[in-house]
């Protein structure tokens, strides 16, 4: 899988900026009876997480609200979600654009967004949006392909990134100080340590 | 007239009985397709609303609210989907069946109660321990008495194919459907009241005993006859569940008497008709007959006597003769019978045999081909695969030459034995060898260590059949290897006993009682229970006869077994000089063969005498080809699917009546080359290099 790297680089508001980098131990890929291999959610006995294993970390902290909200984009392609799974700081604006030939409706029953943008197609304009106001994790499917599905990770931080397909990470232009370094492994898991990030200085943080 | 009148009326009663009969079996089979065709449309009717609830059960929104445990979504999004299909709300006009209760359970089978908090009692009745990940049909009884049909279908999580809760589906039954009996409770749409307590007494009765699945017994009810039929179902009911369905039989009864009158008054009428017919005829005609039958009779007594004598006399004579051609053409089928049986028995003997020799040559093969493909380091050591293959290839010349020997059966006294020269110490070797999976790696698996010593005096030349032979010492070899579940000495020698050649095994093993030491050379006497045939020695002692050799044995229980076999010498003037095998090169071939294995090799093997050739993989393409191509020569295979061997020769023929065809053949030693004038030469499978080349060259001479 083509790792996406998710990195906000917001205008830092403090001169000097720390890195944080590090590798997430990323469990080993499933080996349990998959049905279809080609859901990268995957959903068991009520837990949702990726696969292959995919995390994200950011950095939870009082962060200075955006003068702007934020935008993403969740593209419905070949009748699958791209990406599936999407990392965006609270008060984004989500764009869920159709570029496929055939009817979509995107609904979500998780308590963190509650929504349904009912059947569109491609041509129909504009494309619908919905505002994510709660951090919390989403889990999106369409109601026309039972198989489709993604999560929506909504944290309360413009610092977060996916980890590369072998755990590593890097967040780059963090601010100094102390905070938490947060990990989301799956829809049950998170993890998380304090860091004390210095301006101009790399810290190497391993979970676990 | 009393006669008659008795006859007929007998006549008239069995035509009642069988009428009743027949009456009785139509309408118990007519009621029986009935009920078939019921359980039929029960069962289309089951497996449409399974399919319903499948295709419900999937639906992103229900799996999404019961993934969120949101319940009021889940019942929310189940009473659109349901209301979308008809199947609850409807408008009374689709075909579909009304629901009367959808319920989810969660994995655990336990409720997940509906939001509005309304639940009837008996509903705790649709909740399971654990859910099946199959789809589940039954019936529950609801609180008012009434019958519902419950679906139950597990909802399965698409990525991981896991069980994470289910949807039941409480249906009304049609009236159409039927009764059931389930759990000692009858439900019989159509039919209540008075009759119902005694209903259920007899189908109580009926389907209490073991027995069918299906039964049927006639019954009273308020005593008017039905007729009652039953037939088990799966049920998730712990109790058994039958379908029930009561005919009344009182119609047919009444049809029954109908019938019977019918056919008194109908005999009656006869009796009454053919009564007076008689009569008058009788009265008219009979005295002037009477007169002149007195006359005639003497006349023809008279003449009919001395015709009868004669024809007695002349009858008797043919009678004899007849009967004695009789018991010619018996004699003859009896003679001809014995034969054949005694064809057949030598023949069954000669395939188990064969069996047994195939076996034998097949356990260096496996043996060696097996330790090559475990061991590939093996091939990376050239003397050492080469010996392996060379063992390879001597035993599957061994078994083609076990099949060759069904030609000596067919033919026993047309040919004669070639014996050639034969090393005795190189076959001793060469045996020990082929028979090495057996004795080192069989007997080391099985725990048991045995030691192998040859003791090779250099002999003189024998002259035999050297497959033969081999199968002698193998033979020898593996009774030495089943006498020694120990472990323990085989020893072979050879030396020269006089002009005679002198071969000994010896083994430490179990040794023979005297009675077994007697008896172990006659045909199909086996110690060794169903591992043994009984052939082994008797075979052994026959090849050894056929070589004009002898037989000695000695054995001691517990001490081990030395057979010593005594041989003649080979005399010079048995030998003929083989004639220098000619080759011939550079051909152009097409080769037809339907089993690519086989066509591959015969490429390979004439490739490498220089030969182009082209490879068809049937009739039709080796006809194409050979269309297509000039060819020096055609080598085809003679059963093949669609078109044959000698079907595509003889198209070939035609077209090219000077190019020579070999047909390749399994049963070539069986078949006559005049059957087949399309071919040039017959060549039998499995073709050696050799017998190719010679077939080639003969060909070529055509």
């Amino acid at each position: 899988m083509k790792p996406i790297l998710f990195l906000c680089l917001l205008t830092a508001t403090a001169a000097a900026q720390a890195v944080v980098e590090g590798r997430v131990a990323l469990p080993e890929a499933k080996t349990g009876p998959v049905v279809a291999k080609r859901y990268e959610v995957v959903t068991k006995a009520g837990l949702s997480e990726m696969s292959p294993s995919q995390a994200v970390v950011w950095l939870e902290g009082n962060f200075a609200a955006p003068a702007a909200p934020p935008r993403a984009q969740l593209v419905q392609k070949d009748l699958s979600f791209v990406p599936a799974l999407l990392p965006i700081r609270t008060g984004t604006v989500v764009e869920f654009p159709n570029q496929d030939a055939t009817y979509h409706n995107i609904f979500s029953f998780s308590a963190t967004k509650r929504f349904d943008l009912g059947r569109y197609r491609a041509e129909d304009k504009p494309v619908p949006t919905q505002t994510f106001d709660k951090a919390g994790l989403v889990a999106l499917r369409c109601d026309i392909h039972e198989h489709m599905r993604a999560l929506i990770l909504v944290v309360d931080s413009p610092y977060f990134v996916k980890t590369q397909s072998d755990g590593s990470y890097k967040l780059s232009g963090l601010p100094a100080g102390r905070y938490n370094l947060k990990v989301w492994m799956n829809s049950k898991t998170t993890l998380e340590r304090a860091v004390e990030l210095k301006a101009g200085t790399t810290s190497r943080v391993d979970f676990p | 007239m009393l006669v008659v009148a008795a006859a007929t009326t007998l006549a008239m009663w069995l035509a009642q009985q069988g009428a009743e009969a027949a009456e009785q079996t139509r309408i118990q089979g007519e009621f029986r397709s009935a009920f078939s065709a019921q359980l039929a449309d029960r069962r289309t009717q089951l497996e449409s609303l399974a399919d319903l609830c499948r295709a419900l059960a999937r639906k992103p929104r229900i799996i999404a609210a019961l993934e969120e445990a949101s319940v009021q979504d889940l019942y929310d999004n189940a009473q659109i989907e349901l209301q979308l299909r008809g199947v609850i709300g409807g408008n009374g006009i689709s075909t579909i069946r009304t629901a009367r209760l959808h319920r989810f359970l969660d994995k655990t089978g336990a409720m997940i109660a509906p939001p509005n908090g309304r639940r009837e009692p008996w509903e705790t009745r649709l909740e399971q321990d654990g859910i099946s990940a199959t789809q589940t049909a039954g019936y529950v009884a609801a609180g008012d008495g009434s019958l519902l049909e419950v679906v139950t279908t597990p909802m399965i999580d698409g990525d991981t194919g896991e069980v994470f809760g289910a949807m039941v589906l409480c249906f009304v039954p049609r009236s159409s459907d039927g009764g059931v009996w389930i759990e000692g409770t009858l439900h019989l749409p159509g039919f209540s009241g008075i009759g119902m307590a005694e209903a259920r007494q007899a189908i109580a009765t009926v389907t209490a005993s073991a027995g069918p699945s299906e039964r049927s017994a006639p019954l009273e009810i308020n005593g008017a006859p039905y007729l009652l039929f039953c037939q088990t179902f799966d049920s998730t009911h712990k109790s058994p569940a039958w379908h029930v369905a009561l005919y009344p039989l009182a119609e047919s009864i009444a049809r029954q008497q109908a019938l019977r009158w019918k056919i008194v008054s109908v005999g009656a009428l006869i009796l009454l008709g053919a009564y007076v017919a008689v009569h008058f005829l009788t009265a008219r005609l009979s005295s002037p007959v009477e007169k002149l039958e007195v006359t005639s009779e003497v006349h023809r007594v008279g003449r009919e006597r001395a015709e009868a004598a004669l024809d007695l006399t002349n009858e008797e004579l043919r009678a004899r003769n007849t009967e004695l051609a009789a018991a010619m053409d018996k004699l003859k089928a009896a003679q001809q019978q014995h034969v054949q049986q005694e064809r057949l028995r030598a023949l069954g003997q000669m395939a188990s045999g064969v069996a047994h020799d195939f076996n034998n040559a097949l356990v260096p093969i496996l043996g060696f081909s097996d330790l090559l493909l475990m061991s590939p380091e093996t091939l990376a050591d050239p003397a050492r695969a080469r010996g392996y293959l060379q063992s390879i290839q001597t035993a599957a010349s061994d078994a083609a030459s076990v099949v060759a020997r069904l030609r000596e059966f067919y033919r026993s006294s047309a040919e004669v034995e070639k014996f050639t020269p034969v090393d005795l110490c190189k076959l001793v070797t060469q045996s020990v060898a082929l028979t090495r999976p057996r004795w080192r790696d069989q007997a080391l698996a099985g725990g048991a260590t045995i030691e192998l010593r040859t003791e090779l005096d250099p002999v003189a030349l024998i002259a035999g059949d050297e497959a033969a032979l081999r199968e002698v010492l193998t033979n020898l070899i593996f009774n030495a290897v089943d006498a020694m579940p120990q472990g323990g000495t085989i020893t072979l020698r050879t030396r020269a006993d006089g002009e005679r050649v002198l071969l000994e095994i010896s083994d430490t093993g179990t040794g023979m009682s005297e009675e077994v030491r007697c008896r172990c050379l006659e045909p199909f006497f086996s110690t060794k229970g169903e591992r043994g045939t009984g052939l082994g020695l008797s075979m052994v002692f026959g090849i050894i006869q056929r070589h004009g050799g002898i037989l000695d044995l000695q054995s001691e229980l517990g001490k081990g077994t030395t057979f010593r076999i005594s041989l003649p010498p080979h005399h010079e003037e048995q030998a003929k000089a083989a004639p220098a095998a000619e080759i011939q090169r550079g051909l152009r071939l097409l080769v037809v063969d339907d089993e690519e294995p086989v066509r591959e090799t015969l490429a390979a093997t004439l490739a490498h005498d220089g030969h182009i050739v082209t490879l068809a993989k049937h009739g039709v393409d080796g006809l194409r080809q050979f269309m297509a191509g000039s060819f020096d020569l055609v080598i085809t295979d003679r059963a093949m699917p669609g078109m044959s061997g000698e079907q595509m020769a003889a198209t070939m023929k035609h077209v090219r009546p000077q190019t020579p065809v070999i047909l390749l053949t399994g049963f070539g030693q069986f078949l006559e080359k005049d059957r087949f004038p399309e071919v040039d030469v017959l060549a039998s499978k499995p073709v050696s290099i050799t017998s190719l080349r010679e077939a080639i060259v003969s060909a070529m001479k055509t």
